[in-house]
């Protein structure tokens, strides 16, 4: 299989994209966030030979290098993506978005190349929301740059990559930073998926006002390593008390939706839970996953709980098994 | 005798004169400080107005440029999404992370044979 299509994980946190070459998966990947700086800013750029995308009047650092130097200007990087979805109040950022989704996937390797993007669920603690402009920017971001976009559902990219030999069916929950998103797949076929407006950006926010602490500070605090099961400081423990209330919430509206939908005489039989997204990799995440799904009486009997074995690369790569069946 | 008398009258006159003129010449500060002020205003309103139309002539050479880079977008200003503009100018190469993971072959076969 070479050249058989491409997937694209569009996160608030990262971009990546997943490609078979070699018998190998290519991964890029690209941090979501930029930073707008006047043009007088060059001469500082060029000292410390940054890239930058330069719009006349004004210039853009993109990626990792926004994150590093948005410091040195005294400035927040910003993201195109806010909560999951493309970030309303950002008018550069579709611009941005383009350039980095260019940058990460480069050209089809033939015209019309099928290229599968993540969208997540509508979620169901925010009715104010809803994915139609998101997917429809993306489409034709992608669209323009020469591709044949489908989106697909996140939590349901990871089922493709990571339950092949559970028959594709799986309850699976990709926790990331905007959002979390969640699915069930039968023998391949979405049977319920949904999204909670809750990720890791909660976490450092939420964690971040109840310590006096920045969202930046606690992400900090995050990075360092921490044991959510066993947290050694004030910051620690708060981060560890919205981890629980983010995994408590996503837990709880499964049992609803299984409920209120009836699945709970559908599915018979014991199916495996797969965890991944970057917010799922703090220290002993799964532990407090499986603690959690325990302590609440849940409406489904489950084989296995797992993290997935890519967390990072998961959705990606569920993806570019969904785009090499149309090649 | 009557030049005498009228002397003080004189007098008066003259201190009044001076205090009409002295309160003249405070009018004619203060018409002057308004009429600074009122040039001053005038002045910052027509360089506003200059800047709000070289940022509509702006606005305007953007989209312009757009529309001529990229006429295949022309076609979506009716529709409420955006213009995308991925082809932008870079200095030096923006940095991505790249890496490898293990091949999706297996799970796509898979995929394929339950379809």
């Amino acid at each position: 299989m070479s050249n058989k299509g491409v997937g694209v994980d569009i996160g608030t946190m990262n971009l990546v994209a997943a490609r078979e070459e070699a018998g190998n998966v290519s991964i890029r990947r690209m941090r979501d966030a930029f930073l707008d700086l006047p043009p007088q800013a060059k001469r500082v750029l060029k000292l410390t030979q940054a890239s930058y995308v330069d719009m006349g009047d004004q210039i853009l650092l993109l990626g990792d290098q926004a994150l590093e130097l948005a410091a040195m200007f005294q400035r927040e990087a910003r993201r195109p993506l806010s909560g999951g979805l493309v970030s309303p109040g950002e008018v550069n950022g579709i611009d941005v978005l383009g350039f980095m989704l260019k940058s990460i996937l480069g050209e089809p390797k033939r015209p019309g190349e099928a290229c599968y993007y993540s969208i997540p669920a509508a979620p169901v603690d925010d009715p104010s929301k809803d994915t139609v402009y998101h997917k429809r920017v993306f489409h034709k971001i992608l669209e323009s740059l020469g591709y044949t976009p489908t989106a697909s559902n996140e939590a349901m990219a990871i089922v493709f990559s990571e339950a092949a030999q559970d028959g594709f069916s799986a309850l699976s929950f990709s926790f990331g930073s905007g959002m979390t998103n969640v699915a069930l797949a039968y023998t391949a076929v979405e049977a319920l998926s949904f999204s909670v407006a809750k990720g890791g950006d909660w976490v450092d926010r939420r964690a971040g006002a109840s310590v006096s602490k920045t969202a930046s500070q606690i992400c900090t605090v995050k990075e360092a390593g921490i044991d959510l099961m066993s947290p050694k400081s004030r910051e620690e423990e708060a981060v560890s008390f919205y981890y629980s209330e983010l995994i408590e919430t996503s837990i709880r509206v499964v049992r609803e939706q299984f409920m209120s939908r009836g699945l709970d005489k559908t599915v018979s039989r014991p199916i495996p839970i797969i965890v991944s997204g970057g917010t799922s990799m703090a220290g002993n995440f799964l532990e407090l996953f499986k603690k959690q799904w325990g302590q609440m009486k849940m409406p489904l009997q489950v084989s296995s709980i797992r993290h997935a074995s890519d967390p990072f690369n998961a959705v990606a790569k569920g993806l570019l098994v969904q785009a090499s069946q149309e090649e | 005798m009557a030049a005498k008398e009228q002397t003080p009258q004189v007098d008066q006159l003259r201190m009044e004169i001076g205090q009409v003129a002295q309160q003249a010449r405070a009018s004619e500060v203060k018409i002057v400080q308004l009429l600074e002020q009122i040039v001053n205003r005038v002045n910052q309103l027509a360089a506003a107005q200059e800047a709000m139309a070289a940022q509509a002539d702006h606005s305007t050479a953007r989209m312009s440029t757009v529309s001529v880079t990229a006429p295949e977008t022309a076609k979506l200003d009716s529709e409420p999404v955006f213009i995308p503009r991925p082809n932008l100018t870079i200095e030096g190469s923006i940095f991505t992370s790249e890496s490898t993971s293990t091949s999706v072959e297996a799970a796509a076969k898979a995929l394929k044979e339950i379809k």
